[in-house]
């Protein structure tokens, strides 16, 4: 199977292939001869997280990296150390950090102990901060002075930075952050309607606690939110499990980041078990002040497709910033209306919100639902057929001669002769109803010389009445004068009017101008068939 | 203004919330009015196929619709922010107001989808709503060919 492997001081990378039932001591040698200093493969040291050294299982060191929970394509830390990891570590990672200058984080922030979702697609230069999990005075360090880790030992580097470090916060606790915001949601739809303002204020709280956050976070832990409320919930790949509340770092360098996020549904989280599951991902990347986001299904689902969406974060960020600084104001102004205010702010983050869930969220539902077997969202297609056909009577009869275009379910449902005599009367009105009716029997046979379509199959009914006296009108009612009405010596079944080619019944006329279809009649008066030039002008 | 016998309804949503509302609002949907008048005396009515987030957003409309303060502009207003949602919060709400039958939400948030609808083109329709395009390409020319008069 194929790894890769990353140095902790140098951050370059090289893939390995390795056999599968490879060892922690074999995985070591073979780190060893492809380091250029061949050091001695005892003192390499790895890890998934970073901070635990990855041991082998039993003391000889017999058990393969697959017990150590270790899959193909993944991403293993390592350093070269002569002393034990944990302590050796710090001050080299510090060093490292103290060698970058990345740009100034306004207020730290931890998350619990990183779990290996740290491996997947996170920029390889972001700040890694890992803190115990269930410890809630985590306290994150100025990325400029010193990095922070805290470590099992308890070690606070975080104490040795400079002025930054003032602030000590309580987060939530690691388990209670997807609890939480569900019973804080809920408590408030019960007061109002569901505002997404209100929805927004609640994960940003709980993501980014008192951070001020900085724009990319505001952003995605927003976009974050969009899912949460469609129905996703954030998701660890390696561990295969989900995660509540959000694993963040606390350093995204500013000129361009990626971040890759995975979100599944709890429905297929509880139905897989252990087995690896189904899931979407989404990619941030950051350029200048666009955020382009790209969904799609992971799992190389390649003929998904990919969702995208670009987003001003220098328009919107100010507007999420208000949003969430007036944390409990607008709700007491909004009263009822929850989060339709007429305020500039909210309408801007009410745009977003509805062009995140309509381009991002609900398409990676439907196309998770759908390799999934899940029950898909609510989409106009899961309408009763009553309730579609409501929605068609709405639309004014040219929509729905497009819709009937959409697919062949609507085009079923959208030739409903009734349907079409309710079009025909809003338009044409109820004089166009008795024209039609003093003319019934040609128009249904002029019908489709009058649209003039090649290879159109002619059907009786209020459709055919509608295009053709729209047809005519359109024309003008002059020229519907000129034409006078033939006799109606014979009563001619329908045929579908096909000209030219095999099926034409009879010679093909080129001028459409003139009345004259130049078929067969089938008449009981005239049975040699042939042109019948009284009936023509 | 309530009279003394003006009852408060529990609705409870699929997701287990509750809601109180007055039972002159709730009668709008003639779904609770049936259950109220066939004698439900359960404590809270218990309504399966909506969630409690549809189920807040009906009761801020019922209870707009049933105030009798307020003037028919003001509810062409409130229906115009009402309806400014995602689509397919747009579509739950119909298919909730369609269980609950309630006319006056149906109508407002079926019109809202049909507005949306107008603007549409073809392939717009088919990317808004995720439908499949089923149609082999014989069959999409024909039946653009038939519905050609349209797209003038």
């Amino acid at each position: 199977m194929k790894l890769r492997l990353r140095s902790i001081e140098s951050k370059e990378t090289f893939k390995i292939e390795v056999p599968i039932s490879c060892n922690l001591f074999q995985l070591k040698q073979i780190i060893s001869q492809n380091l250029a200093n061949s050091p001695p493969s005892a003192s390499i040291r790895l890890s998934l997280n970073r901070i635990d050294e990855l041991q082998p299982t039993s003391p000889d060191c017999e058990g393969s990296l697959q017990s150590l929970g270790i899959t193909a394509g993944d991403l293993i830390f390592f350093t070269v150390e002569a002393s034990s990891m944990q302590n050796a570590q710090v001050p080299q990672i510090t060093t490292n950090l103290q060698s970058r200058s990345p740009q100034p984080v306004q207020n730290p922030q931890t998350e619990p102990v990183g779990s290996s979702n740290c491996q997947n697609g996170l920029p390889s230069d972001s700040n890694f901060i890992a803190g115990d999990t269930g410890s809630s005075q985590n306290a994150l360090v100025e990325a400029e002075s010193s990095e922070g880790m805290n470590l099992d030992a308890g070690k606070r580097k975080a104490q040795d930075s400079s002025a930054q470090m003032g602030e000590s916060m309580d987060y939530m606790e690691f388990d209670d952050g997807g609890g939480d915001s569900n019973d804080g949601f809920v408590v408030e739809a019960v007061e109002k309607s569901f505002s997404v303002p209100g929805f927004l204020r609640k994960v940003f709280t709980e993501e980014l606690g008192d951070d001020s956050g900085r724009d990319h976070k505001l952003i995605v832990i927003a976009i974050h939110a969009v899912l949460l409320e469609s129905g996703f919930v954030r998701f660890d790949l390696n561990l295969n499990k989900q995660i509540n509340g959000f694993q963040f770092q606390a350093e995204w360098p500013s000129i361009s980041f990626k971040l890759s996020l995975f979100y599944t549904l709890p429905g297929i989280v509880s139905h897989a078990g252990g087995n690896p599951l189904d899931c979407v991902v989404l990619k941030f990347q950051s350029l200048g002040k666009f955020i382009n986001v790209y969904g799609s299904l992971a799992n190389g689902a390649r003929q998904s497709g990919t969702h995208w969406l670009r987003l001003n974060e220098e328009k919107l960020v100010p507007f999420l910033n208000v949003v969430w600084a007036n944390c409990g104001l607008n709700e007491n102004i909004s009263g009822s209306d929850g989060g339709f205010m007429g305020t500039s702010p909210e309408k801007e983050v009410f745009t977003f919100w509805r062009s995140v869930k309509d381009n991002l969220a609900l398409p990676l539902l439907i196309d998770l639902c759908e390799k999934t077997g899940f029950e898909l969202p609510p989409c106009f297609m899961r309408l009763p057929t009553d309730l579609k056909l409501k929605i068609l009577e709405l639309l004014p009869g040219f929509d729905v001669a497009k819709v009937s275009c959409v697919c062949s379910e609507l085009q079923y449902l959208a030739s409903s002769d009734d349907l079409w005599k309710l079009k025909f009367t809003e338009q044409f009105g109820v004089e166009g109803l008795q024209y039609l009716a003093s003319n019934n029997d040609l128009w249904k046979l002029k019908y489709a010389e009058q649209i003039g379509a090649e290879g159109v199959e002619a059907r009786g009914g209020w459709k055919k009445a509608f295009v053709r006296t729209w047809k005519n009108r359109k024309l003008g009612a002059s020229r519907r004068l000129e034409r006078p009405r033939p006799s109606f010596r014979y009563m001619t079944p329908w045929i579908p009017r096909i000209r030219g080619g095999p099926y034409d019944i009879g010679p093909f006329f080129e001028d459409r101008g003139r009345m004259v279809p130049g078929r067969r009649t089938f008449s009981p008066l005239c049975n040699l068939g042939g042109t019948n030039s009284r009936n023509f002008i | 203004m309530s009279s003394p016998e003006e009852k408060t309804l529990i609705l409870k949503s699929s997701d287990n919330e509750e809601f109180l509302v007055k039972e002159s609002v709730a009668v709008q949907c003639i779904t609770i009015k049936n259950l109220v008048e066939d004698g439900c005396d359960l404590d809270a009515i218990p309504l399966l196929n909506v969630d409690s987030k549809n189920l807040a957003w009906i009761i801020e409309f019922m209870e707009k619709y049933a105030d009798s303060t307020s003037t028919d502009a003001e509810k062409k207003d409130f229906d115009t922010e009402f309806v400014k949602k995602p689509f397919n919060d747009v579509l739950g709400l119909i298919l909730a107001a369609n269980y609950l039958n309630f006319p006056a939400l149906m109508d407002v948030m079926c019109d809202a989808c049909a507005n949306e609808m107008k603007l549409w083109s073809v392939e717009q329709v088919r990317e808004k709503f995720h439908i499949q395009n089923d149609y082999t390409e014989e069959e999409e020319k024909a039946v653009r060919a038939e519905n050609f008069w349209a797209f003038e």
